[in-house]
């Protein structure tokens, strides 16, 4: 393989694989790792103290029901949708005693996040732990991926949209991220799934830079362990391994070589998930079952694409969720609030400017001239509708501007691509990505839309959730106020502890 | 930067001042939600709430009813009425429809005579509210404190309700707050704010 790109080739002092020279001084490398490092670590410590002393028992999405697929793998059995139920401890703590198990929904899922979590469920009860302690045990495993997830995202960032401090902004921003939190401190896929997948587009990006086979090979390899703990991965994957395939065939490389290297990357992708796949094909007929096969679902209500677009607010409703939806079930009932009031607006607020400082960014060179100043004439816009409009509204325009930046960085992305300028190929690869995402999910609501809106999590959002954070990461860095950016991912972590303090605490108090 | 880590060193310890909190000491559970309909100026619910059975509690301080209010996530315009009747005693309070907080609960404090163990009649009345500028009450299957009439119909469902204890809450009990577990997150997000702070005081290369 060959080094395409010499400008972004690793010194010799620099540390070895982790950041390209191009950016900062090796010693600036070093240190601004060791801080991403202790700063995962500090996040790991907050989210693991959550997870045994705040986080109620069955208040994380699905909570119950993960545990019950750890539990049953823990005890050597692999858990069949339809046949397996819910451990009779977890039946007892969660729904009461008296109550007989239900069938456990979580058993759709590939085996990843609970083959890897079984371990600590066993030593958890070698060591003596009653039930809740194992429960919060497993949760442990959680939060470690959340801060995995969070040096992921650091190190993918600084390396595409080429700073440091945006990198930490990221990994900060998320970490402020009050959903993030609160999954992190629970049992459940979705923090693995997001690592994953961040650690997969760093390492697709870090191939960019130096082409050698472990940067490719271990890239496809976060790909294979996303898609094998949650299949919305291959969202990501199946765009990720085109490119990398299409990248790979236009190599100067022998042909032989060349194929040997795509069928690779394929089968180390897609292998295991296959097998998985395969797997369903003989016990359900469908490779990709899931959990409506367990219940009565009502007809689709037939509504058009985009009469369905245009009047129901999912975009809305997953944004809101991804910034914080808290609580799930007590007693077998649903027990759930959304964030709201001043934490939501800021988050919003937060995407808001940064899908407008992208819009403008691309709109003209001349405005990325002016930098501060027009950082500052996006701020005052921000400020303005968030003063002046409510919290549907605003929450409806930030979706809107973030769907403009997304459509403005493909065509411009594309137009500049043409030309022959690589220069955003990190941006195009992002919009694209969470466009392909974005219509995939939208298809699915609408598809499967029956009168009443489902499934919008913003946490189905995390297989891009690198991609997003990069495509609101690099117009700070166009505009040449990264600073800024890290100065407010950083006041950010204080609204989210003022959030469990005002508004999650105090649901706690009352429901659970 | 040192600047800036201090005010953010200042926002963190911000969380520490001693706001109210209310401790539930009745309450109706959440099951099966519904808006009660848009507080409009012709909307009228009210509901007789039964009183705390058992034993009498000592309560110390101030005894305030909750009701969970729905804003619908958008600016509401216009008032609103909330009465409350024990015995002879009536007290009512005005109420901003814009300044609600979605889904929460908003205390109204009837004073020290209120006795939890008696009943007591709500009620919420519309007075110029216009539909699509007007917040909700939520109303709750669990009925076990009372069945609310909505525009002189009684309705199968009670208000969402609660009668707490409104104190201001003493910074020493978020130390002890979940174990230590609050104070622990707090001491960690104050650490990672500062370390990305001051590591920004390096000149840039």
């Amino acid at each position: 393989m060959v080094n395409q790109d010499k400008s972004l080739e690793p010194t010799a002092g620099a540390p070895r694989e982790c950041l390209d020279a191009a950016i900062a001084s090796s010693a600036d490398i070093k240190r601004w790792l060791r801080i991403v490092v202790v700063i995962s670590m500090l996040f790991f410590l907050k989210a693991a103290a959550f997870a045994w002393l705040v986080t109620p028992l069955w208040a994380i999405p699905d909570e119950a029901g993960h545990y019950s697929y750890i539990e049953d793998l823990a005890s050597g059995h692999y858990p069949v949708l339809g046949k397996a139920t819910m451990g009779s401890d977890t039946a007892r703590s969660w729904l009461g005693s008296g109550v007989s198990p239900r069938l456990n929904w979580i058993a759709q899922h590939p085996p990843l996040y609970y083959a890897l979590d079984a371990p600590v469920v066993i030593t958890a009860r070698a060591l003596g732990m009653n039930f809740g302690q194992q429960v919060r045990s497993a949760r442990l495993l959680t939060a470690a991926f959340g801060a995995l997830t969070l040096v992921g995202l650091a190190l993918l960032v600084a390396r595409a949209a080429k700073s440091l401090e945006l990198g930490l902004a990221a990994a900060i921003f998320t970490a402020a991220t009050p959903m993030f939190l609160h999954l992190s401190s629970g049992v459940t896929h979705d923090t693995l799934l997001a690592c994953a997948c961040a650690w997969a587009v760093e390492r697709f990006f870090a191939w960019q830079g130096l082409r050698n086979r472990a940067r490719l090979y271990t890239c496809a390899g976060f790909l294979a362990a996303a898609c094998i703990t949650k299949i919305t991965a291959l969202t990501l994957a199946v765009p990720l391994v085109a490119i990398i395939g299409v990248q790979l065939i236009s190599s100067s490389e022998k042909w032989n070589v060349r194929l040997l290297d795509v069928a690779m990357v394929g089968l180390l992708t897609f292998l295991p998930v296959a097998i998985w796949m395969i797997h369903n094909i003989f016990v359900f007929g469908n490779p990709l079952v899931d959990a409506r096969i367990l219940q009565h679902t009502n007809p689709r209500v037939h509504i058009g694409p985009w009469e369905f677009a245009t009047s129901k607010p999912f975009w809305q409703q997953t944004l809101i969720n991804y910034v914080g939806m808290i609580g799930w079930s007590a007693g077998g009932a649903l027990k759930i609030f959304e964030i709201t009031g001043l934490p939501l607006r800021t988050f919003t607020a937060a995407i808001f400017l940064s899908s407008l400082m992208c819009i403008f960014s691309l709109a003209g060179k001349r405005f990325v001239d002016y930098g501060l100043l027009a950082f500052c004439t996006c701020l005052l816009i921000t400020m303005f509708v968030f003063a002046t409009q409510d919290q549907e509204r605003t929450t409806a325009i930030s979706c809107a501007v973030f769907a403009v930046a997304v459509l403005s960085a493909c065509g411009y992305g594309i137009v500049r691509t043409l030309k022959s300028d690589s220069q955003l190929f990190a941006l195009l690869f992002a919009s694209l990505v969470v466009l392909f995402f974005s219509f995939l999910y939208f298809f699915r609501l609408w598809h499967g839309y029956d009168g009443v809106l489902r499934a919008t999590q913003g946490r189905y959002v995390y297989p891009v959730l690198g991609l997003i954070t990069l495509m609101m990461a690099w117009p700070w860095r166009m505009l040449r106020v990264e600073r800024v950016g890290l100065v407010f991912a950083v006041f950010s972590m204080v609204l989210c502890d003022y959030f469990y303090l005002a508004q999650v605490f105090k649901f706690y108090d009352l429901n659970y | 930067m040192r600047m800036i880590a201090f005010l953010y060193v200042l926002c963190c310890l911000w969380l520490w001042y001693p706001i109210k909190v209310y401790t539930p000491v009745l309450k109706t559970e959440r099951v099966d939600p519904r808006p009660a309909g848009e507080i409009t100026s012709r909307f009228d619910i009210d509901e007789v709430v039964k009183g705390k059975s058992g034993s009498i509690l000592p309560v110390k301080g101030v005894l305030c009813v909750g009701l969970r209010f729905a804003t619908f996530r958008r600016g509401n315009a216009g008032e609103f009425e909330v009465g409350l009747q024990q015995g002879n005693e009536t007290r009512g309070w005005s109420v901003d429809s814009d300044a609600l907080d979605d889904n929460e609960f908003r205390y109204f404090c009837p004073g020290p005579s209120f006795n939890l163990m008696a009943p007591f009649a709500l009620s919420v009345k519309g007075r110029d509210g216009t539909p699509g500028k007007s917040p909700t009450v939520w109303l709750t299957s669990d009925s076990s404190l009372g069945r609310a009439n909505i525009g002189g119909h009684e309705n199968t469902r009670g208000l969402e309700l609660v009668v707490a204890r409104e104190r201001r809450r003493n910074p020493l009990e978020l130390i002890v707050r979940d174990h230590g577990a609050f104070l622990v997150g707090s001491l960690c997000t104050l650490f990672m704010g500062l370390l990305s702070l001051l590591w920004m005081r390096r000149p840039t290369v």
